[in-house]
């Protein structure tokens, strides 16, 4: 990947685990949530990289994380070029600007006391203080015209008098103002119904394409990576263990647990049977991950190196890269 | 005769805000060994429905009209005594995040003998923690485990819990209200695997209530599909998802991306499901289909029969046919 727009190295992110009085004054020890644990991936510019796991995988602190929403433990971001975490000041400012989130619930990311023009505008206040009222006027019809909103009905509204689908297009359109160059998503359609669904993704595709944003979408459901993904990373606690282009790696799965996950998938289409990959128990706790490779509990191939070693991230084939150790 | 029988029944709300017409006009029916979908989007009814069959509604809504038969007998007559021995004991219900509701600070196997015992008073809680060890089992957990706590349980080990307390009383219909919405792939997958299975080995009857087309895919004999309050087809599962005839059926399986089918663009569907306190006139769905025409507007259309066990609401019935790409 020639110049990739984000880079993202050896990314770590520990929470510490609250615990009670005595026993903190009994263990010595603290104990740390390890929601990211040491991952690295590039983004193109222009493309859709979709981050996809199961719940508690790390997927969202990974966003934060990219957005500096939160300080990390470890590990770089990069944005064209500059670590993130080290820009104070205007130039972080700049930065901020142009990396915009949308959230996955549109009931809780909307003030319920604002209304829809001034939360459209809520960005342009606060950064754009050089733009008279007109302009900044102007800009946010424009953005909710983008997002297929008619401005002149939805403005004087409240977020309660709009449908969860007309809510998330003015976070679109809220996300859009500073004319950022990559958006977050993370789960952005889960909390919608499924014929507005289509809508949005599709409404999300097009805007990519007319300003070129680069996306960031995080997202459970492996069906939606196909639909708008360019490349993917699959996640399992913290850890990366299967990254490439997305039609690579849904089609030609080689972790065991991206293969399980794949399988396991419902499809809409009752005549389709296939082999589903039953796999072992559930995911473990973050706080004490299984040493090794940290599937192997779970894993139908697991041999004696994966309970000792945790396996690297190997390029198997041109941008498809795996962590496991029966490919080494 | 079919196990159960649900004809023309409408339930509606009484708010402050006007009559909400949840479930407004719904037939469908569920035979024994048999798992059928209602399917829908969130305020079509579908939750109303199961809760009217369960007698479990609140105080602010009323059923106007219609009839139950349950082995041709109608529950909308049963007195509250009556129900109640049919309630859990032969039609029983996981609700809705149910899993998330198990107490605390109770054991496993307290709350699952409590459940038991509250069928049969008979029973000692020596027998009743036999039974309890015996459900688990049925369920697929591990029985050595059923001393535990909630909170070391997984949200599929939960639901496993929830589903071994419906079956505490031996039902013989089971309603699934969102069974599997909140887990991850891999436990849906095999919570849904779990519930084939009871039906097999039990002949249990099961109504799953999903928003999930592709759930319904997975798992289900027969699918209703509701929209606003109305049932607008029924089929069994293969011909509503090669040949559905509702254009909103059509359109709400094209509308879910598929992860096995190469990327196209999806077809919308216009505006949004309208709320049930003044919904259209005519047929509930023509603001948004494609192929309405006057009569849509005007008139409501009825569910008849187009070929044997094949329902749809539209005025065009006859005349479109869909056939899926997939």
């Amino acid at each position: 990947m020639k110049d990739p727009i984000l880079r993202v190295v050896n990314l770590k992110k520990y929470f510490p685990l609250r615990r009670g009085f005595i026993e903190t004054l009994l263990s010595r020890r603290r104990l740390y949530v390890r929601a990211v644990d040491g991952i690295s991936f590039n983004v193109g510019e222009g493309k859709v990289f979709c981050l996809a796991g199961e719940s508690g995988c790390g997927k969202t602190t990974t966003a934060r994380l990219i957005l500096r929403l939160i300080p990390p433990t470890d590990g770089k971001v990069y944005y064209k070029g500059v670590d993130i975490f080290s820009l104070k000041g205007k130039e972080l400012k700049r930065v901020r600007q142009e990396m915009q989130m949308i959230f996955q619930d549109p009931y809780q990311s909307l003030n319920p006391r604002m209304r829809i023009f001034d939360i459209v505008n809520e960005p342009l206040d606060i950064n754009r203080k050089d733009l008279s009222y007109e302009e900044k006027r102007e800009i946010v019809y424009k953005a909710l015209e983008d997002v297929r909103l008619d401005p002149e009905e939805v403005v004087d509204k409240f977020p309660h008098e709009l449908s969860g689908g007309e809510r998330q297009r003015v976070a679109i359109a809220r996300a859009l103002v500073l004319r950022p160059r990559v958006i977050v998503a993370d789960e952005p359609v889960s909390m919608l119904d499924a014929s507005i669904r289509v809508s949005i993704l599709n409404l999300l595709m097009d805007l990519k394409e007319k300003y070129n944003l680069t996306m960031i979408y995080i997202t459970h459901d492996l069906a939606q990576v196909r639909y708008l993904g360019d490349d993917m990373a699959v996640m399992y606690l913290g850890k990366i263990v299967e990254m490439g282009p997305v039609d690579e790696v849904l089609d030609r799965p080689v972790h065991p647990y991206t293969q399980a996950l794949i399988s396991n998938v419902p499809i809409p289409d009752p005549t389709l049977s296939r082999k589903k990959i039953v796999i072992r128990g559930e995911v473990p706790s973050p706080v004490n991950p299984p040493p090794g490779c940290r599937f192997h509990p779970r894993c139908p191939y697991a041999r004696e190196i994966c309970r000792r070693e945790e396996p690297k991230i190997l390029e198997i084939e041109k941008g498809h890269y795996v962590a496991c150790h029966l490919y080494e | 005769m079919h196990l159960l029988e649900v004809d023309s029944l409408k339930t509606y709300y009484y708010t402050r805000k006007g009559i909400v017409k949840a479930v407004d006009g719904v037939n469908l029916h569920i035979d024994k060994r048999e798992i059928v979908g209602v399917a829908g989007e969130s305020g079509c009814g579908k939750t109303t429905l199961a809760m009217t069959i369960m007698r479990l509604l609140p105080p602010e809504a009323r059923i106007l009209s219609g009839k139950i038969l349950f082995h041709g007998e109608d529950l909308l007559s049963k007195t509250e005594e009556e129900m109640r021995e049919i309630r859990w004991g032969k039609i029983s219900m996981i609700f809705q995040h149910s899993m998330n509701a198990l107490n605390p600070v109770l054991t496993i196997e307290r709350q699952m003998i409590d459940a038991i015992r509250a069928h049969d008073r008979k029973l000692t809680k020596a027998e009743a923690a036999v039974k309890a060890r015996e459900l688990f089992k049925m369920v697929g957990l591990d029985p050595d485990r059923i001393k535990g706590y909630q909170h070391e349980f997984s949200g599929g080990m939960r639901q496993r819990v929830m589903i071994a307390m419906a079956l505490a009383a031996d039902p013989e219909l089971l309603i699934a209200d969102e069974p599997t919405t909140g887990l991850d792939v891999i436990t849906q997958s095999q919570i849904l695997e779990l519930l084939r299975r009871l039906k097999d080995e039990l002949g249990l009857s099961i109504m799953i209530i999903t928003h999930d087309l592709a759930v319904i895919a997975e798992v289900c004999d027969r699918v209703s599909i509701m929209y606003a309050g109305k049932v607008v087809e029924i089929a069994d599962v293969v011909t509503l998802y090669k040949r559905p005839k509702h254009p909103y059926t059509y359109l709400l399986i094209n509308a879910f991306p598929s992860i096995k089918s190469r990327r196209r663009r999806l077809e919308e569907i216009k505006g949004e499901p309208p709320r049930l306190v003044n919904p259209p006139p005519g047929c509930r769905f023509h603001p948004r289909c494609p192929y309405a025409t006057e009569e849509c507007r005007a008139k409501e259309p009825s569910l008849v029969e187009v070929e044997p066990g094949h329902y749809v609401a539209c005025h065009y019935a006859h005349k479109l046919n869909f056939i899926m790409e997939r």
